[in-house]
This record gives C-alpha cells, structure tokens and sequence, in this order.
C-alpha cells in the first residue's frame, strides 16, 4: 500500500487530535473566546479549524475541564473560555505525559 | 450580515433545542469576527460573493451541527465483536432451523420440489436473519446505554480463555453447518421421526432389519455426539485439545461402528403402497460400498484429528 497524500494526512491528523486538547488548555489560562483563541493557535503554528475547535471547546466544557460565560466586549457579545479547576489539574497530568512522551519518541531516535 | 445570520439560522435548525441558541449565538458572533478580519485584510466591506466564500469554508450548516452532536452508534464499539458473533450465530441457528423445517416436508412429498424449496428456504432465511438483525441491534443498543465495556468484560481471567490449536485457524462454519443439518437428519430417517411430523409419507414406510435395529441405540449415540460435536465448532469455530480429543473418539467409535456395519446381511428395506404393497430390499453389495466410503471418511477424518493433535501439543 502506497502513502498517499491523503492517507498521510490522516496520520498526521490523527497524531494531532489528542495533542489539541493540551494545546487549548495551555492556551485557556488566560479567558479567550473562540476566534481569539483559534487566532492564538495560529500563530503558534497550531492551525485548527472552527467545526473542530468550537465543539472541542463544548466537549471540554461538559467535561468540566473548562469553564465559560458571555461578557460583552467591543460591542459585541462574547462567550470566553477559562481553565476550570479539573482542566489544571489535567493540564498537569497531560502535560508531564507530554514530556514524557517526547522524551520517549527522542530516545527513539529521529529515523525510529 | 444577512448572510451570515441565514447560515447561523440554518445551522440552529439542526441543533437540538438545548443547545440552539447558545452555539447559535456564538457562532454568530465568531462569524462577525472573521467578517471584521476580512473586512481589515480588504480595506473595503466584503461583498456577498466573498461572505459566501467565507461560510463555503465553514461547511454546510448540517456539517457544522453535526460537529456539536455526540457520535451515536446502534452499538459502541466495545460490545460490537460480541454484537457480530451473536448476529452469527443467531442467523446460523435460523438457517439450520428453517433447512430442517422444510427438509421434513419434503421428504414425505410424492414429486418433492427441490429447486422450490432451496427458494423458500433461502427466503424465509433471509426474512427471519433480517429480523433477527434489528432485535439483536435493538437489544445492543439498549444494553449499550446501560452496560460500559467494564462491566462486559471486567470479569474475564486470562486464565481461563481457550487454548487454541492450530494456530487460530478457524473450522468452516459452513461446513459444521451442514454436517449438523445432515446428522440431524439422518437420525430423524433412521429413527421414523418423520412419520411423526408427517404420517402419510406419500405412503412410503423405512423397515429396519433385526440386525441394523439391534445397533440402532449404539448408532445414535454416535449420531447424538456427532450433533452435538457441530453444533460445538458451529458456535465455537476454533480448534482446542479437548475439542480435537473429542472429534477423534467420535470418529474412532464410528470406525467401530462402521466396521460392525460393514458385516450385516440384512440391512432395510423400503416399502410403498402405491398400487398394492411393494417393497425393495437393499441389496448387501451396495451396503457395504456405501458403508466403506464412510469408513474411508471417518478414518481420514480421524488421521486429521491425530495431526492436529500432535501439532497442539508439540507446536505449530
């Protein structure tokens, strides 16, 4: 079986779904609402799109990794989003699990 | 902006009441965002063809809903290998069922039509495996709700799982599935049990010599572990030592058997009322070739049962 493109792609997007998670809660120490942060990702070279950042946000939400309230600001309504108590002790947990890891994977060697 | 509150409105007619306005309003409100962004980037208001463009990137309103959904599945995805062996061996248990049900008829009838019956066969087969198939997905979706995959199987022990011989290589569930239906029927032949679901059997009667019904009850011991040995690799497709052992006793009882058969003089015969009584007699040359082919089988049959035997114990 060949490595297409899109299968590539796929591994690729299936590597990164998990390290999403991470990426929102280190990003939600400070309150951000979801253009915001999706904008601050970007920037940090972690392109995600809205249909995948917004029910990712609600998911943790419901979770009670995070938590939400609507604030007006520029004139506009805004839902911003903060690490809950839950979401720092599991940024904690996955972020020492995020080291380990890349330790791990480095020990592997770059080439496996 | 009447635009991107048409969308919002679309996408919100395919949310659930709960979450309707909440996840309508924000994305509203993120859509204004990414209007004011365009707006900046083009120095200029954006026109309806590049507004569209923007939403065509969001996806359709039933894709973005869909995305606020939880995944539903008729069966989660722990229970689902239990799901498709219970679909198994529901349907299998149908097949045999429905193959005997309309076997027995067929063998009482004067013109048996072979080719009418296969049809019905597999017509009622695949009705009745249709149903099966949504009561069996019925009930895992209920038991899925209630039942994790903790509960399931958290009290599974290692130890007792079976030890399978052969290198997992799977017996054919076709073939255990005829070899029940043909032993199920062989023993309703030898035993008259036809007569008792179909009395005027097209007048035909089966009568036993004193010899063959002298060995009748040790014949359908043979017949009875022989049902029950299919039944076992119909449900349990997978070869184990006790499963191998088993098989080889049955074939070596039926090589006695067999041997014991092979001998007798007077075997049946069959006789018909249709114009005054008539009968015919098997004749003892015939027997005996018939009576050897199942010898030659069973005995081939038992060399492989030794092989696999031999293979689970001193390796693959």
């Amino acid at each position: 079986m060949t490595l297409t493109p899109v299968r590539l792609n796929k591994l690729t997007m299936e590597m990164r779904r998990g390290i999403l998670i991470l990426a929102v809660l280190r990003s939600l120490k400070t309150p951000h609402y979801g253009y915001s942060l999706r904008k601050l990702l970007a920037e940090k070279g972690l392109e995600m799109d809205e249909g995948t950042l917004y029910p990712l946000l609600r998911r943790l939400e419901q979770q009670g990794l995070l938590t939400s309230n609507w604030k007006v600001q520029e004139g506009r309504r805004r839902r911003f989003y903060r690490l809950g108590s839950d979401g720092e002790l599991a940024l904690k947990q996955m972020t020492a699990e995020w080291y380990k890891l890349n330790r791990s994977i480095d020990q592997l060697g770059e080439e496996g | 902006m009447e635009l991107l509150q048409r969308y919002v409105d679309n996408v919100k007619t395919y949310l659930p009441q709960s979450l309707r306005e909440d996840v309508g309003n924000e994305l509203y409100s993120g859509l204004q965002d990414e209007y004011d962004d365009l707006s900046e980037t083009l120095g200029r208001a954006p026109g309806e063809l590049e507004i569209a463009a923007l939403l065509k990137r969001r996806g359709h309103p039933m894709q973005v809903a869909a995305a606020f959904r939880p995944r539903r599945t008729q069966v989660s995805e722990a229970l689902f290998p239990l799901y498709l062996q219970v679909l198994k061996w529901v349907i299998l248990l149908i097949a045999i069922v429905n193959g005997v049900a309309l076997a027995l008829p067929l063998l009482g009838a004067p013109q048996p039509d072979f080719f009418g019956a296969v049809w019905r066969w597999l017509f009622a087969t695949a009705n009745a495996a249709l149903q099966a198939f949504a009561w069996i997905t019925l009930g895992f979706y209920f038991t899925g709700e209630s039942l994790s995959f903790s509960n399931a199987f958290g009290k599974w022990d290692p130890r007792s799982l079976p030890r399978v011989a052969g290198g997992g290589h799977n017996i054919g569930q076709f073939d255990s599935g005829i070899e029940l239906v043909a032993i199920l029927l062989c023993a309703g032949w030898l035993n008259n049990l036809f007569s008792l679901v179909q009395p005027s059997f097209a007048g035909i009667e089966l009568i036993l010599a004193e010899q063959l019904r002298g060995l009748l009850p040790w014949i359908n011991i043979a017949l009875g572990a022989g049902a029950l040995m299919a039944a076992w690799k119909l449900l349990l497709p997978y070869w184990t030592r006790s499963k191998i052992l088993l098989s080889a006793t049955i074939h070596g009882y039926w090589l006695l058997l067999l041997v014991l058969l092979f001998g007798l003089q007077e075997t049946f015969a069959i006789q018909w009322h249709a114009a005054g009584v008539d009968h015919w007699v098997l004749p003892q040359g015939i027997w005996q070739a018939g009576v050897l082919v199942a010898l030659v089988l069973s005995a081939r049959d038992l060399w492989h049962d030794m092989r696999r035997l031999l293979r689970a114990r001193y390796g693959r």
